[in-house]
């Protein structure tokens, strides 16, 4: 059996090891992928359920066209983006949204000028996110997605507001040079 | 989850070299755009890859399918495109022209010769495409259908844009380039 799970492994690897049928290869890259994907069909999609079973089609047609992968072209996120892509948009195509129920009161849900993000920039820091060591990501999860200040931060996870800013630093840098391309 | 915005400066302190606050900042730019990730259901296991099965199209979606096909096919063959070699040798020019969805619109894309690090930089002047809260697309495309994602823009209230891209590449496997709008395959530019 294939030992995937080294970080330095390249997702374009993990997509010729996938093509060859491994299938340890193909669980790293769903580890690394699934919140991507399923991020993405959630923006395409809008509704849980079938966001899900869009992420599942996905993989399975990842792990269909993984030969079609040739490294000499390109790095394996966009490959992977343009296979999720065109399997979410396969199963809208299949399984039309649902017609909306009048509401009462006015939604909740953010208006387009919040759902104006961009998918490709979004799915790339998802995937970043994932490079994370699991003691500095939830640092950044509680700062900047659950509105928790750095003094906050400390008190929930139980550690030092030093070791939080030292974490979060940290993990910014990594992030950044995760993004590279995305920076510039 | 909170639409707080976290300081920047409480999250990095200030004794920062500026080069390196700038590439942090950026960063966060890049987390407060994207959102949060979705949760996994944490016993969610990987899916597991049924063997491909043939399907038969139904023959409405077959014909839909050809039909978007040979939209593709003929916007490639009346461009005339064909590159050789994996790519332009001196910077190229090619006109894109508005389909159903963007009747009037236009688009100018220039290919350079490949760079450096063995990209093919680009530059994308749109004009004329309906303004939306939406992206656009860049794709290389293959036999009908989206092949390569080569960047995203979005355009200004009066539906132009100036962009710079990068194809990684090589570009005389595709047939041609289109423009959908993020979350469709139907081309709203083609190369003319």
């Amino acid at each position: 059996m294939t030992v995937v799970s080294e970080p330095m492994v390249s997702d374009g690897e993990l997509i010729e090891r996938i093509a060859d049928g491994d299938r340890p290869a193909f669980e790293e890259l769903y580890r690394r992928y699934a919140r991507p994907v399923l991020g993405l069909a959630l923006r395409r999609l809008g509704d849980r359920g079938r966001a899900e079973d869009a992420t599942q089609d996905a993989f399975v047609a990842i792990w269909r066209s993984a030969r079609t992968y040739k490294p000499e072209k390109g790095r394996g996120a966009p490959w992977l983006y343009a296979v999720a892509r065109n399997a979410i948009t396969d199963g809208l195509r299949r399984t039309p949204e649902p017609a909306a129920e009048l509401q009462d009161r006015p939604s909740d849900d953010p208006g387009p000028p919040d759902q104006a993000e961009t998918s490709w920039t979004a799915w790339r820091v998802h995937r970043a996110l994932e490079v994370l060591p699991v003691h500095e990501r939830p640092v950044i999860e509680l700062a900047y997605w659950h509105g928790l200040s750095q003094s906050e931060v400390a008190r929930t996870l139980g550690i030092p507001l030093g070791t939080v800013k030292t974490r979060t630093r940290s993990a910014l840098a990594r992030l950044a040079g995760a993004l590279e391309e995305e920076l510039g | 989850m909170s639409k707080h915005e976290p300081d920047f400066d409480e999250l990095v302190g200030a004794d920062l070299p500026s080069e390196e606050r700038d590439r942090l900042r950026r960063v966060h730019d890049l987390l407060v755009a994207a959102g949060p990730p979705p949760d996994l259901a944490p016993a969610q296991p990987p899916p597991i890859p049924r063997e491909a099965s043939v399907v038969r199209l139904r023959p409405r979606r077959r014909l839909a399918l050809v039909a978007l096909a040979a939209a593709f096919l003929v916007a490639a063959f009346g461009a005339g495109y064909l590159l050789g070699n994996g790519g332009p040798a001196a910077e190229q020019t090619i006109a894109m022209t508005g389909r159903a969805q963007a009747v009037g619109a236009s688009a100018s894309l220039q290919v350079f010769p490949r760079d450096s690090a063995g990209n093919w930089p680009m530059k994308l002047q749109v004009s004329g495409l309906p303004a939306t809260t939406q992206h656009y697309e860049l794709w290389l495309t293959r036999h009908g259908t989206l092949a390569a994602f080569c960047g995203y823009f979005s355009v200004k209230p009066d539906g132009s844009a100036n962009v710079r891209l990068n194809a990684p590449y090589k570009l005389s496997d595709f047939d041609s380039w289109v423009v959908v709008q993020d979350g469709s395959n139907t081309p709203v530019l083609t190369t003319t």
